[in-house]
């Protein structure tokens, strides 16, 4: 994966919608600051269960030029309430496996706790804001999974 | 005035159609689509009470107005992450 997909912008990083498997070092070298002294880093996963029901794997769908533009939004959000210095932000789309990441965010600040508090700010965040879709696979069926209606400016 | 619908998700899979183009009349609203989408697609009616429009891939509220040639959304409630 390239991480080439940088905005821009001083301050907004990394936002990348991926097909393929998302590369954590990469993530991570992207942000990469002598400045900070705490990073965080926050994996979604594939789980092999829901609601009592085992899940065998997972896709994802997202609107795509959509997406990037409010995984950006995402970051600027972060970017307003607390002093992080570099951000990145990946979400995988297609079919995933048990196990295998969907989401990648990486928050890195000159503290521990700013880095911590604005990881969890991001992806609370982006769920309420960023049109993915994903749907359950089981042994004996599929579902879109039960989503919330976006919030809207 | 024509536009372009965009379905995702479910709505995708229920109208088989990823992407249509429509006529509208002037004036018509975000929330007027609702009417002619259920009447097009039947069987995606309940699922309209809950979907969220974009316009030009920004959320809309159902009282934006349409112009010609918009790029509008059907999103279901979103599950990422």
């Amino acid at each position: 994966m390239s991480l080439g997909y940088c905005r821009p912008s001083a301050e907004v990083e990394v936002v990348q919608l991926t097909p393929e498997k998302i590369d954590i070092e990469a993530l991570l070298q992207g942000v990469d600051d002598h400045a900070t002294g705490g990073v965080v880093l926050f994996l979604g996963k594939v789980r092999n269960h829901a609601g009592g029901r085992e899940v065998t794997r997972m896709d994802y769908e997202a609107y795509p030029e959509m997406a990037e533009a409010k995984m950006l939004e995402v970051e600027k959000q972060t970017l307003g309430k607390w002093p992080v210095q570099k951000i990145a932000l990946v979400h995988r789309t297609g079919k995933l496996q048990l196990g295998e990441v969907s989401v990648a965010i990486a928050v890195a600040c000159a503290h521990r706790k700013d880095a911590f508090e604005a990881c969890r700010f991001a992806i609370d965040t982006l769920k309420e804001i960023v049109p993915v879709w994903k749907k359950e696979y089981f042994a004996d069926g599929e579902a879109w999974v039960e989503g919330v209606i976006p919030r809207t400016p | 005035m024509k536009i372009t619908l965009k379905f995702f998700g479910q709505l995708r899979e229920l109208t088989k159609c990823d992407e249509t183009e429509i006529q509208v009349k002037e004036d018509t609203m975000v929330e007027d689509l609702i009417w002619v989408l259920g009447e097009r697609f039947p069987n995606i009616r309940e699922h309209l009470k809950v979907v969220s429009f974009s316009i030009d891939n920004e959320y809309a509220g159902k009282g934006t107005v349409l112009q010609d040639g918009n790029v509008v959304g059907l999103l279901p409630p979103i599950s990422g992450g």
